[in-house]
């Protein structure tokens, strides 16, 4: 046994008793903190919503088209939403001419920090926030104004599952590439603009033909960041805002 | 008519069920609670912002295997520890830097129900302030097992039989890891005795040096809640 390990006396135990308690009572929880875990929590909840929603059967004698198939797998929400952000917030950093590769981590970390703090009103008046929008104009963000779709992107971005990584991101994929082949293609997002909760979670590197869309992993914000296809194959890398790797996979190429 | 409030099993009842807001109205109930042991038992506010982030999860997704033997908020509490303790068991080295400087600002956002006077001197605010560092500094040097028991015990006020139940461990592994906790604090806290400057009291944690692994194996427990998430 040590010397400082040996027993103490009933008045040092006392003593040492009574330091820790001084520095003790109770906390209150820093509001950026309370707003990360309303934020999160709002996140399973709308995850598992959706997943109750997948979970109801379709009517038997309906006819089983891919749009059909489609609609019983994502929620009405949750397509909006999907299809929003492979609209407006998946972004090719060729098109949108950012580059990111001189971001570092601690940077993207900053980025968090601050997204978590603007979300901490945006959950009070999450409309507001939502409303502004940031044009990315090289590293900086500027107010910008609201695209049409604004009540959309209150929505919110497409889940992904932990332990149905490979499944949700072969659909995302699919949907955005959907979206893609749907509308003019991404040209138009060299004029789009990423709401600020997306700015917030930039990822800092990107290849330079790599896809990315802000979603929701776990229940928490993040970045998907797909390769692009090689082989009938995407690898996609879901990064957390803070620039943590949270998982990857290789899904088939829409 | 309002409807009276409903107790925490019946929240947690009603998530599972379905309720979309019952959770949140559950985990608001215990969130101060929660992360003031988050904050003492990692000693970091952003490791305790992840541990706590990450045990919510769980409690969220895990509701289900509750099985009511424990109280409600002793579930949420294991859930919470158990993150902080697998967070402080994952961090293979420690940074070398001390207690991060704006830990007391955390602590501080909180400490008015602990009694403050509204109108302190200054000075016995940084003195205060400079009494808890050094305790938390301390304490950070413990093995996280250690560390957890005494936070539990000493800190937050709970009886060694309910810590003992948070951590599914023996009253005796809790009784005797808070007295070899205390037995390693001592000499650490020696300044606060009376018995030095803390001025000059040297920095414990910015050794860099891991902490020691639990010195006391668990004993076999008779007080094993069950619904561990």
């Amino acid at each position: 046994m040590t010397a400082d390990e040996r027993d103490l006396t009933p008045e040092e135990e006392d003593e040492v008793t009574r330091l820790l308690a001084g520095a003790g009572g109770p906390l209150r929880t820093p509001p950026d903190v309370v707003a990360r875990l309303d934020d999160v929590l709002a996140g399973l909840v709308a995850e598992r919503d959706a997943d109750a929603a997948a979970s109801i059967p379709a009517p038997s004698a309906a006819p089983a088209s891919l749009e059909g198939r489609r609609r019983r797998r994502w929620p009405k929400a949750l397509l909006a939403a999907a299809a929003v952000v492979a609209g407006g917030y998946g972004v090719t950093t060729a098109l949108s001419g950012v580059t990111m590769s001189g971001s570092d981590s601690a940077g993207s970390a900053d980025e968090a920090a601050g997204g978590a703090g603007a979300e901490s009103s945006g959950s009070d008046a999450g409309g507001q926030a939502m409303g502004d929008r940031v044009r990315r104009d090289g590293a900086d963000g500027q107010a910008g104004e609201a695209p049409a779709n604004a009540a959309a992107l209150r929505d919110q971005p497409p889940l992904l599952r932990a332990d149905h990584l490979a499944e949700d991101v072969s659909r995302l994929l699919d949907d955005a590439a959907q979206q893609k082949r749907a509308t003019d293609g991404p040209a138009q997002l060299l004029k789009g603009t990423l709401p600020p909760k997306a700015a917030a979670c930039v990822p800092s590197r990107l290849g330079p033909d790599d896809t990315w869309y802000l979603v929701r992993y776990d229940g928490r914000r993040a970045a998907l960041v797909a390769a692009p296809p090689d082989g009938g194959t995407v690898r996609a890398s879901v990064l957390g805002c803070d620039g943590e790797r949270l998982g990857s996979v290789a899904a088939p190429a829409p | 008519m309002n409807d009276p409030p409903r107790d925490d099993h019946d929240l947690l009842a009603a998530h599972v069920a379905g309720d979309a807001a019952a959770f949140g109205v559950l985990f608001a109930r215990h969130r101060d609670r929660l992360w003031a042991v988050a904050l003492r038992t990692t000693g970091d506010p952003e490791e305790a912002a992840d541990a706590l982030q990450e045990a919510m999860i769980s409690a969220f997704r895990r509701a289900e295997s509750y099985r009511g033997d424990a109280a409600v908020t002793t579930w949420l509490h294991r859930i919470v520890v158990n993150a902080c303790l697998d967070r402080l068991r994952r961090r293979k080295v420690r940074l070398a830097e001390p207690l991060p400087d704006d830990l007391e600002e955390h602590l501080g956002r909180g400490s008015a129900a602990t009694a403050t006077p509204q109108a302190e001197d200054p000075a016995d605010v940084v003195e205060r302030d400079d009494r808890r560092r050094l305790v938390l500094a301390a304490l950070d040097t413990l093995p996280p097992e250690q560390r957890a028991a005494l936070v539990l015990v000493d800190m937050q006020g709970y009886s060694v039989a309910e810590a003992a139940e948070l951590l599914e461990v023996a009253t005796g592994t809790v009784k005797s890891r808070c007295s070899r906790g205390r037995a390693r604090l001592l000499p650490l806290l020696a300044p606060l005795r009376g018995e030095g400057n803390p001025d000059t009291v040297p920095r414990v944690p910015s050794t860099g040096a891991p902490p020691a692994t639990d010195p006391d194996p668990p004993h076999p427990t008779s007080t094993t809640g069950g619904e561990q998430p």
